[in-house]
């Protein structure tokens, strides 16, 4: 029992750094109505810019804003140079989706010629293992969550009450009419390009720092994890993706407790996908994305 | 450096006859494969472990450990892939979108290559299988030799498959899958379900990745996890856009352009820096290539080409019937048709003589209920029609008559009450089960194929195509060839019918409003029905095509065919319209003709929108979905 609970314990981790990244996601998908294929690129862009800080003697906590910074800027730009020219004129969703795919090249490979393709060390030692209550945890686990929590509830106070926040969700239901409204859509959709940049850099920052180490594909293979929990949350639905995140996160984490662990993503998809045969829609159901 | 260019060659060859399997799924039909490369994973090792026999290596197992011949290997792992294929496509039948099936490709592959990797006992782990031996056996062949022999065979297999690929395209069942690619809900809407051909194709594909890579294994002789990771497929999807989608030429041309060429350049180029450099400069360069091939010239290279016969489609002798033909004067009915009188029609597009208007009831519509959550939008609508006659819909906004025509073409189920056609209850039989019953409809906003040739766009209605079965159309053209010669006459003499004969090759999507809804009524009349639905076919249209509009719809009328149609332009309906139904607040207010109609002061109430009875403001329905 107690070794569940420690295990539930780890995919809350886990749970936090998805949730983060697939929050993003949803949120970009909610205004653009594409799943943008580069994300895991951007994760460990944010990552390698938040080492390379935190090497050059930056504070870790600042490096980390600096890598947020860093791919909020990226989104922004892929947005303009690639996505933006796709949408004015109208393609199918799929064309977006490989449009990421050739941005998805360009990004990891852009990583190789900048850092190598050498895995680097980065880790954050801030003392041992705590055991609170059944779970065992690091600071530095601590630390994700509660950055994660803490960015996920101002998510939620920005998209509730302010002005940005409403024109992101208006512009999510019907972008004409949000257009028509006087709504600045382009602005909108710029800014929300960069709040997910930001979540997804911090994202990359904590997936590294539970695996300690970093490579240019190291985001990559992490990116079809949170296209699971966002698909699984219902398609364009932030608290969905949350949802979603939760139940991979602990369901990724619980399998490796009990079977060999170099299964337990597998298992998270085999899971997913199971539950997408009976309820393709998503948890929660998906808006306006049904072809 | 002959064996440089046989060698080069080989793998050409084999990436070619990838791409064009990815041709098949995504060009041809819109599938996104993103896990393409696990096929051809799967083909190898399938071929490998059938034919390799036992280990002699302690600790490598070499699962089954079978001894069929490489050929027989060959083919089993075609098979293997094909129906794996078809398996995770089966998953994502209920998908939301393509870009959903496309996501559940990769989680699916995950799990395939995690298998492979992690689970020993299989395919030897990481490890991997090496030492395959080569397709000559003991015989003692030169690497030149070798690469010469293989090279005949991937020719050889690539050719078999590029003719597959021509006869797909060519065939009834192409037409299918191009048209599902292009808008499922008209497919559905003429009976045809998606899912059929598409898992037929999706197999056909991943047969051929499979294939491609038992001819890999036995020219490499080793595989293991690190052949087959995502990039590769990525790189057959970037090579296949680049080249051109749709078309197998591109398909071709991108494997050898992309994939080979570049591979070779890179080998020239200094390395410099880390010796990863020069491989993550190509990548880069093949991103870049796909996301501006996508923006500046998004049909790739080689585009996707119509067949020769639709531009050469000639006018039928005389003058085309002109849109601007005049009609009878505004308020009469317009004499028959002097152009092309109904009888002249096809006579296959004519269904049982019966006598016109004849008195036999063909639909009947009983106390139909039908609400959007708490909206009821028909709330107990009945009304009986008449065996070639036409009767107007007609009633103010929010009144139900989309949404009864959704229910009457199948795409909604009544709540309750019956709609009987022909004597038989058919209420919820769905859009393709009505098809098959005779009902036909156009669209309240006309749905074209925009990227298929008008006449291709009126021939995908026709039922019963014998050549729209996937074996049917690969291995038996004599069984469908006159069909589809016959079809294609009756196509053409539909369109001249109604004045759209110099339009036949032309793109659907580039037809202006008017034609596209001329267009509509030729495919909805391609499904030989007896029950014709038109959702407003003259919303938009200028008033001189409306009158040949109202002209033709006379002519199918008697004909024999059952028309329903919703209108808001009160001289067409004059023109057409044997009487009206008049509809409110989701119930019927009056039957009769026009003139009557017009007079009745329940009617006038419900346009004007003066009290007459019970209130409507709470309830007034909501018609969202039917727009």
């Amino acid at each position: 029992m107690s070794h569940l609970l420690q295990a539930v314990g780890f995919g809350l981790v886990t749970a936090s750094i998805v949730a983060l990244a697939a929050v993003a996601v949803s949120l970009q998908v909610s205004v653009t109505n594409f799943f943008n294929f580069a994300y895991g690129d951007f994760m460990s862009f944010g990552a390698y810019v938040a080492w390379t800080a935190s090497n050059q003697g930056v504070n870790f906590y600042l490096s980390v804003v600096l890598g947020g910074i860093a791919v909020g800027v990226l989104g922004v730009l892929a947005n303009y140079l690639v996505f933006r020219p796709f949408m004015k004129r109208g393609v199918r969703p799929v064309t977006l989706l490989i449009a990421g795919v050739g941005l998805s090249f360009v990004v990891q490979n852009a990583l190789i010629l900048i850092w190598t393709p050498a895995p680097r060390r980065f880790s954050l030692n801030l003392g041992n293992a705590l055991h609170l209550g059944p779970f065992l945890l690091t600071p530095g686990d601590l630390i994700m969550i509660g950055a994660a929590v803490t960015l996920l509830v101002l998510l939620h106070l920005m998209l509730s009450y302010t002005k940005f926040g409403k024109a992101i969700r208006a512009t999510s239901n019907n972008i004409d009419l949000a257009r028509s409204c006087g709504i600045d859509s382009d602005r909108v959709i710029s800014l929300t390009w960069f709040v997910a940049g930001l979540f997804t850099a911090v994202a990359g920052v904590g997936l590294v720092l539970q695996e300690s180490t970093l490579s240019p594909t190291t985001g990559f293979t992490e990116l079809f994890v949170i296209f699971g929990a966002v698909i699984l949350g219902g398609i364009g639905r932030p608290y969905g993706a949350m949802l979603g995140a939760l139940i991979v996160g602990v369901l990724t984490e619980v399998s490796g407790a009990y079977v060999n662990g170099a299964y337990k993503t597998s298992i998270a998809f085999g899971v997913v996908i199971v539950l997408l045969l009976f309820r393709p829609q998503g948890l929660i159901k998906a808006r306006g994305l049904i072809s | 450096m002959l064996y440089f260019i046989t060698d080069l060659l080989v793998l050409g060859c084999i990436n070619s006859i990838m791409v064009v399997g990815l041709n098949l799924q995504y060009g041809y039909s819109g599938l996104l494969n993103f896990a393409f490369y696990i096929y051809v994973a799967i083909g190898a090792y399938v071929a490998a472990i059938t034919t390799m026999g036992a280990s002699t290596v302690p600790g490598i197992t070499y699962a089954l450990g079978w001894t069929l011949p490489w050929w027989a290997g060959v083919i089993m792992g075609g098979l293997v892939a094909a129906v794996l294929g078809a398996l995770v496509f089966l998953l994502t039948v209920r998908r939301l979108r393509s870009d959903y099936l496309a996501i559940v490709t990769v989680a699916v592959a995950f799990i395939v290559w995690n298998l492979i990797d992690t689970y020993q006992p299989l395919f030897d782990g990481d490890t991997g299988l090496f030492n395959v031996p080569q397709i000559t056996g003991k015989a003692n062949v030169s690497t030149e030799g070798y690469s010469a022999i293989i090279l005949a065979l991937s020719a050889g297999c690539l050719a078999l498959f590029v003719w597959v690929s021509r006869r797909v395209f060519r065939s009834p069942f192409g037409r299918l899958l191009r048209s599902i690619r292009e808008d499922e809900q008209v497919t559905a809407a003429f009976g045809r379900v998606s899912w059929k051909p598409q898992i037929a194709v999706f197999g056909i594909g991943s047969f051929l990745a499979g294939i491609a890579g038992g001819l890999l294994i036995f020219y490499i002789s080793a595989w293991s996890p690190a052949a087959f990771l995502p990039l590769e497929s990525f790189i057959l999807l970037a090579a296949l856009i680049v080249g051109g989608s749709g078309n197998y030429w591109g398909s071709m041309l991108g494997a050898f352009v992309l994939i080979e060429a570049l591979a070779e350049v890179a080998r020239y180029v200094p390395s410099f820096g880390n010796g990863a450099n020069v491989g993550a400069l190509r990548a880069v360069i093949i991103g870049l290539v796909l996301i501006l091939t996508l923006r500046y010239r998004p049909e790739g290279i080689i585009p996707e080409r119509w067949l020769k016969w639709y531009k050469n489609a000639a006018p039928p002798p005389g003058p085309p019937a002109q849109v601007t033909e005049p009609a009878a004067a505004n308020t009469t009915r317009p004499a028959a048709a002097t152009a092309r009188p109904a009888a002249a029609r096809p006579a296959a597009a004519t269904p049982a003589a019966v006598p016109p208007g004849g008195g036999n009831v063909l639909l009947d519509i009983r106390d139909v209920v039908y609400s959007y959550g708490g909206a009821r939008a028909v709330a107990g609508c009945s009304f009986s029609m008449n065996q070639g006659t036409v009767t107007g819909l007609i009633g103010p906004n929010g009144a139900g008559k989309s949404t009864l025509v959704e229910i009457l073409s199948g795409r909604l189920a009544p709540q309750s009450g019956e709609v009987v056609l022909d004597g038989r209850s058919v209420g919820g039989r769905g859009p393709a089960g009505m098809s098959r019953l005779g009902v036909a409809r156009t669209f309240q906003t006309a749905r074209v194929l925009s990227h298929l040739p008008v006449i291709e766009n009126v021939m995908i209605a026709a039922p019963g195509q014998r050549g729209e079965d996937p074996l049917a159309a690969l291995f038996w053209p004599r069984g469908w060839r006159d069909q589809e010669t016959a079809l294609r006459e009756e196509a053409t003499e539909l369109l001249g019918w109604l004045g759209l004969s110099s339009h036949l090759g032309q793109p659907a999507g580039s037809l202006s409003g008017g034609q596209r809804r001329l267009m509509e009524i030729a495919r909805a009349l391609m499904a030989r029905p007896r029950l014709l639905l038109m959702d407003e076919p003259t919303a938009g249209v200028y008033p001189e095509t409306s009158q040949l509009i109202a002209q033709r719809v006379r002519e199918i009328a008697e004909s024999g065919v059952t028309v329903l149609l919703i209108a808001h332009n009160m001289a067409f309906l004059s023109w057409v319209a044997d009487d009206v139904v008049v509809m409110a607040e989701g119930r019927v207010l009056t039957r009769g003709s026009l003139e009557q109609a017009r007079e009745h002061k329940d009617v006038i109430a419900a346009y004007l929108g003066v009290a007459a009875g019970e209130s409507r403001g709470p309830q007034a329905p909501s018609r969202g979905g039917v727009t």
